[in-house]
This record gives structure tokens, sequence and C-alpha cells, in this order.
């Protein structure tokens, strides 16, 4: 038997406590009126001629006191939300689904998140599950860790986890399950069914809480072929809160502010609009709103990019370029350079934005945005550190850093890597054996990422991931 | 509290006298037929003359038709002792409660006084609560009416209630017997039998005057209450739901009821005196009804 967020014990102790205040509060003699009679006798003739029928009196008290017991219990289990186990003595194979959906990131009344709360109630589960293998999932990662019965793995895989949308993902799938915990606020449009073909059995555990929230649902910024004519971002706002509120709406290009409007909304409301954001200016188009209740603040933000104000360029230093041309051709908005080792020297202001190193690293630093991929090991210079190649190995742990987005470790196979290992360089992704696999080195402006795998085939298959743009 | 009656009241109440349905010795002159033999006007019958009897009482017609000497015998007739218990135990006045039970006993024993005064009887009011307090005779005459207020102004509720106690006291101070007036709410835990029996067993002529108010006859609060014995000050929990509320109305008409029976069985006159009533209702109505006062 599971309890939400509490352990076994701790529920078997409330129910004990609950139980044992409510008799206290049912037999607690509570102060009754003092009215002076002329005589107790009669009172006392009476209350001894009815003695004999006290056990309609009797049974109505113990009736009384069951019925205010159980009520008292009741309201424990209604919060302490008990679920069968999987398996009485273990051995069985449980799949916990965390919602990972963007709205979990909202406030509750007690100060917390729904991802919060969530990740208690995973815990609880965790610990009430000894004996049986546990596996780990989001909605946008799928399965992050498991099936295991070893609960420090598991912990720790959910203290890694965060909010990272993923509504359009399908269920994450691990065979043999006999019970899904599915842990969600109720907002994510994905059908049940999926998940209840499994055959497994699904429990939906709610930490939904009704929360006041204005979000920017929609944002694009709309560019006419026309060159004269000015570009437009379409936004659409909504209000989920029951109030009316007056949101206040920003967007700006760069540093320059295009609009800053006063939009009134009713409590459901959902505005539309067109900004006009001009000839010229910033690629960089930001748009936010805010409002006096608003407890979810991701989705106050939002960001486009024009492209034709600035197109990204990127120089590619590749010995062999073949494959990384497929790939960045096929990316809109990106001007690509492709120039040999031997050509490039050192990088050229104003040339490019962002530096990418196939199998190849110069002997100093650049100062601009790069990436290096599989950095050849044998003749590489010191900045880069020490390095170590590794056969076949297993994405086993990863940060939630913002160039991993959309990675799901479980689907990435890598053939061989060539881990960096510096101090000036923090893993984001380590194999099984604890090598770096993706490493990153950030200051105020750039940030440079190695990536200990190539992207051909015969090195990995990060290619086909979806999170290759955010790399 | 000030006892007081207004003028017509009085001049009705000095209409009426006390029944007693025994004839008892006096003390001194008065209206009361007695059974003694006196000098009073009425002829009550002969005897033989004996050496000492007063010659002038001999029926000298009787003599010359009989040949015997007959003394003629008159009515001797004397004051009626009246004594007034009048319970001044705490339960006929409740802390946190109106003392009108208190205060209507006190009203009842001021006009039985009145009528007894003016018919120059020899009344004593006698507050009891666990013996006979301080006895007080205002002496005879309807004048003595305002003395008799005052007397009953000083006596204050207090004590339990222990009547067979009380009236021990009482015989042990060796009164003549009388017509015996007891005005109580008779809520006595030890009972009203044995007290009410042991003053008829002494020779009196024995009224009880049941006192009773709405708080004794109705428990008025429903739901958890603490009852305070207001004597004791005994305490007890009681969940008065509408059941046992009627129980309690029952069983206080019940205790009406044997009180009333117990009387009549006895030969003791009862008369119930609700607090509700008015005090010229119950002596001018209550009171004639149940023979008391003619």
């Amino acid at each position: 038997m599971s309890f939400g967020a509490l352990a076994g014990w701790q529920a078997w102790l409330a129910l004990l406590a609950t139980a044992g205040l409510f008799t206290y509060v049912f037999f607690i003699k509570i102060r009754a009126p003092r009215i002076a009679v002329p005589s107790l006798m009669l009172w006392q003739r009476v209350l001894d001629a009815t003695r004999e029928m006290t056990l309609w009196e009797r049974i109505r008290r113990i009736v009384s006191w069951i019925v205010i017991t159980l009520i008292g219990v009741m309201l424990v289990l209604a919060v302490m939300r008990p679920a069968p186990s999987v398996t009485a003595a273990g051995g069985g194979r449980r799949l916990i689904i965390l919602d990972s959906s963007w709205s979990m990131g909202a406030e509750t009344s007690s100060g917390e998140t729904r991802w919060e709360r969530a990740i208690a109630e995973a815990r609880a589960l965790i610990q009430s599950s000894a004996g049986d293998e546990v596996a780990v999932a989001t909605t946008a990662d799928g399965l992050v860790e498991g099936p295991t019965t070893d609960a420090v793995l598991l912990e720790a895989a959910l203290d890694r986890l965060m909010p990272s949308g993923g509504e359009n993902s399908d269920w994450p799938r691990l065979s043999n399950v006999s019970k899904v915990h599915f842990i969600t606020d109720g907002t994510l449009a994905r059908p049940m069914a999926g998940l209840e073909a499994t055959g497994a059995d699904v429990v939906v555990q709610s930490v939904y809480e009704s929360a006041p929230n204005v979000a920017i649902t929609a944002f694009e910024v709309y560019e006419p072929g026309a060159p004269e004519a000015q570009a437009e971002a379409y936004l659409e706002l909504a209000n989920y809160s029951p109030q009316k509120q007056t949101a206040q709406l920003t967007v700006t290009r760069g540093t320059t502010t295009v609009g800053d409007v006063a939009v009134e909304l009713a409590p459901g409301e959902a505005v539309r609009q067109m900004v006009p954001l001009g000839l010229t200016g910033d690629p960089r188009v930001r748009a936010r709103i805010s409002a006096p209740d608003n407890v979810l603040a991701v989705d106050d933000e939002a960001v486009a990019w024009i492209a034709r104000a600035e197109t990204l360029s990127v120089t590619v230093v590749s010995a062999e370029p073949g494959f990384l041309k497929v790939l960045f051709d096929r990316l809109p908005g990106i001007r690509t350079t492709y120039i040999a080792p031997g050509v490039y020297d050192q990088p050229r202001p104003g040339a490019e934005h962002v530096i990418v190193f196939d199998h190849w690293v110069p002997p100093a630093a650049p100062t601009k945005p790069a990436l290096y991929v599989s950095p050849m090991l044998a003749d590489g210079p010191a900045w880069i550190g020490q390095a170590r190649i590794e056969t076949k190995p297993q994405w086993a742990t990863a940060d939630r850093h913002a160039v991993l987005r959309g990675v799901d470790p479980a689907t990435v196979t890598l053939e061989r890597a060539r881990s960096v290992e510096s101090d000036a360089w923090t893993p984001v992704a380590r194999s099984a054996t604890g090598s770096p696999l993706v490493s990153v080195r950030e200051t105020t402006d750039t940030r440079a990422v190695v990536l200990g795998f190539g992207l051909l085939e015969a090195e990995s298959n990060v290619a086909l991931q979806l999170s290759l743009i955010h790399i | 509290m000030a006892i007081g009656f207004d003028s017509d009241f009085l001049k009705k109440l000095e209409y009426l006298h006390v029944v007693s349905k025994k004839a008892f010795a006096g003390q001194a002159r008065a209206e009361r037929l007695t059974p003694k033999r006196g000098r009073g006007l009425e002829f009550a019958d002969y005897r033989q003359y004996s050496a000492g009897d007063d010659f002038r009482h001999i029926d000298w017609k009787a003599y010359r038709r009989l040949g015997r000497l007959l003394l003629r015998l008159f009515d001797e007739e004397q004051d009626l002792p009246i004594y007034l218990f009048i319970d001044a135990s705490q339960s006929m006045a409740p802390p946190g409660q109106s003392p009108e039970k208190f205060e209507q006993a006190l009203r009842l024993a001021a006009a039985l006084c009145y009528i007894g005064l003016a018919h120059l009887d020899r009344v004593t009011l006698m507050p009891f609560d666990e013996t006979v307090r301080e006895e007080r005779s205002p002496g005879q005459g309807k004048g003595r009416i305002f003395r008799v207020f005052d007397m009953l102004e000083q006596i204050k509720p207090g004590g339990r209630t222990d009547m067979v106690a009380a009236f021990k006291n009482f015989a042990a101070r060796g009164r003549r017997a009388g017509l015996t007036v007891v005005i109580s709410d008779f809520l006595d835990p030890a009972g009203f039998e044995k007290p009410l029996k042991m003053l008829q067993a002494r020779g009196h002529d024995v009224y009880a005057v049941q006192l009773a108010c709405e708080t004794d006859r109705d428990p008025g609060a429903l739901g958890d209450v603490r009852f305070v014995d207001a004597e004791s000050g005994d305490t007890r929990d009681v969940e008065v739901t509408p059941a046992l509320a009627r129980a309690y109305t029952a069983a206080w008409e019940k205790h009406t009821e044997d009180l009333q029976m117990f009387c009549g069985r006895y030969n003791i006159g009862y008369i119930r005196a609700d607090v509700e009533r008015p005090v010229e209702e119950i002596v001018l109505k209550t009171f004639r009804q149940g023979r008391f006062v003619a």
C-alpha cells in the first residue's frame, strides 16, 4: 500500500493519531452551562428510572463514535491518497511517469511548485516500493532512470529532472510493467488510452491546485516577402485566473522596445493581436507579459528571431564537412562557411557568429561561441585538457543543461567517445564509467561545447536526435 | 423584599377566619370554641353538683323537677394557636434565580397571619430549614400586622431542607397543639410523609401549602447541562433530551400527586399555590375552596 507523499509508517501513524484525536474529541467533556435547581431529588429519580433504557443510548453513542472516527480517518486518507502496492512481496515492476509540461512549474498555495510536489510523491512511491523494480520517466524525456531497485539511483535521477515541455511526445515505453503511476497536474493533452493500452494498472496521481496565471500562449514572427514591408509579431495572451487582470505586455527588438501596452483580460479570456516590429532593428525579438496574479513564470516570456534582420553566420572547420554540410544547409536562417583546418587561423572579427570544429582543435581557444565535435586527441593542444577514448560508452547521467534539452539518453547510441577532462570544462553528461561525454565552458558572452563523439553514424546517432539543434 | 397588602385586600381578609377541623384549648379568651367547659355564653351540658362548685350555676328549675342538684356548663371560647411553618431553605430561592417562591411563601404567611390576628388567634411564625429558626409571635389583634411584616422581612433563605429534624425540634419545645400550616415546596430528600405524620401525631390540625414555580415544573434548558443542587451544591451532568425533559415534568407531577394523595389519606389539608397566581386569588379563592378559610 502506498500513501501519496507519505511513507507507510508515516501514513499508519497519521491514521492512528487521527483516530485517537477524534476519539478524544468525541469523549471530551465540554463544560456544560450550570443551572441551579431547588433540588436534584427529582432528577435523581428520573435518571434512575431511565437507567434501564440506556441500551439504545449506548448503541447510539458507539455508532456516533465510530462514524466520527471514520470521518476523521477518511479525511486523512483523502489527503494521503492510498494506493495498493504492485506486489506485496516485491518483485514487480512499476513505472513512475512525471508530467514535465511547463504548467508543472506553477506555484501552489503552500509555496512549492506542482513539480516539487510531484517529485515528493515520486520519492514516496520509490520508498514504498521496496523489492520492486522502479523506472522513472517524464512526458518530455521519456525513460530517465531504471528499471532498478536502487532507490539512491532513482532519487538521483529525480534530482536532475525539471519541467521541460514535451507535450507532443509519446508515452514512455517499458516492458513487463505491472503498474504505472502518472503524476500530473492534468494539463497534459495526451490521450490516456495510449498508456492504458500497455495493460498495466494505471494510477493517476494529481498534483493540481487551482492557480491564477497569465501567459503568452502563442508568439510568432511574420516576415513578409517584400523588403519594404515591416515584420510583425503574432501574440496570443490568455488569462487563466478567475479574476479580471490587467497584464502589461512588452515587446522588444534587442534593447529597443517596440511595444508596451496594458491589456485587460477577463477571466478565461484569450486575446490575439499583431505587433508591428519595424523595418529595421535587432533580429532578436522578445515578448514579455506581467500581471499581479501570475504563478507561472515560464510562460511569461517568448522569443523569436527575425531571420532577414541578421543571418546566423557559422564557420565550420572540418577536413571532411560533407555530413555537416548536409545538416547545416537544412537549417533555415544560417549562412555557413566551410574551411579546412589548415586554412583556419584565428576567429575573424565580424565574420561569423559561431565556429564549429569537427574532429580538430585550434591551437588557441577562440573567443566566439564554439562547438567542438569529437576533438582529436593525439595532437590536441593543452588548453582543451586531457582526454581518453571509451568504446561504446553508455549515456548514464545528465544535467538539465540547456544544450541537452530534448536529449533522450535511452535512445542515444554511442560507438566511441573521446572524453575531455579538464577543470576548465564542466561535464553536463557522463558515461556509465564517469567519463564526460558533453562538457561546456561558459562566460557571460560566449559558450563553448565539447561533444566527446562525432556526428557520423560510425560514432553516434546524435545527428538523428531532436536535440541537435540545441547543441 | 417589602411585604404589604392594599387596604381592600386587608378588609376582605378580616371577613375570613381560619377553619380548624379540631377544637384546641387556647390561652386567653377569644372567639374560638374550645373543648373546655367554662364561662362562655353558649349552654353546653349538665353535670352533678359536687362540693366546691360555683353554686351560681346550679339549675334550680331542674332541682325542683328532679330533686337533684345539677350544675349548668357553658362552652369556653378561647384563642386558637396557629403555627405557620415557613420553609426558609435555599431551595425556596435558588442562587441565580428569582426568589419568587420564597416571596410568595412570605406573602401567604402574612395573609394567614392577618386573618388569625383579626380573630384574636395566637399566631406563631416558625421559619425552618434544618431546624426551626427563632420563632416569632406578633401577639394578638390585627394592629400587629405591620410587626408581622417586619418579622417576615427579616427571614432570609438559606440552609438545607430537613423537615423531620425541624419538626422534632418544634415538638421538643412543648407547644400546645393547634392549627399548623406548612408552607413549603416539599422538596425534602428525606420525604414529606414522615414529618407531616409527625405533626399530626402530636395532635395538630395540619395544612400543607405547596409552592411551585415554572422552573420547578419544567427543566427548561435542553442539551448538556450541569445541574447544581441549590442546597447541597451537588452537581449532576445531564444531557437533557426532550424525552428526559418530559420524564422530569412527569416526575414532578407525580411528586405533587403523591403529596396530595398523602394529605387526603391522612386528613391533612392540601393547597397548591403556584407562584404565577396572585396571593389575593390564592387566599380568597383557593384557600376557601380548600376549606382552609371561611
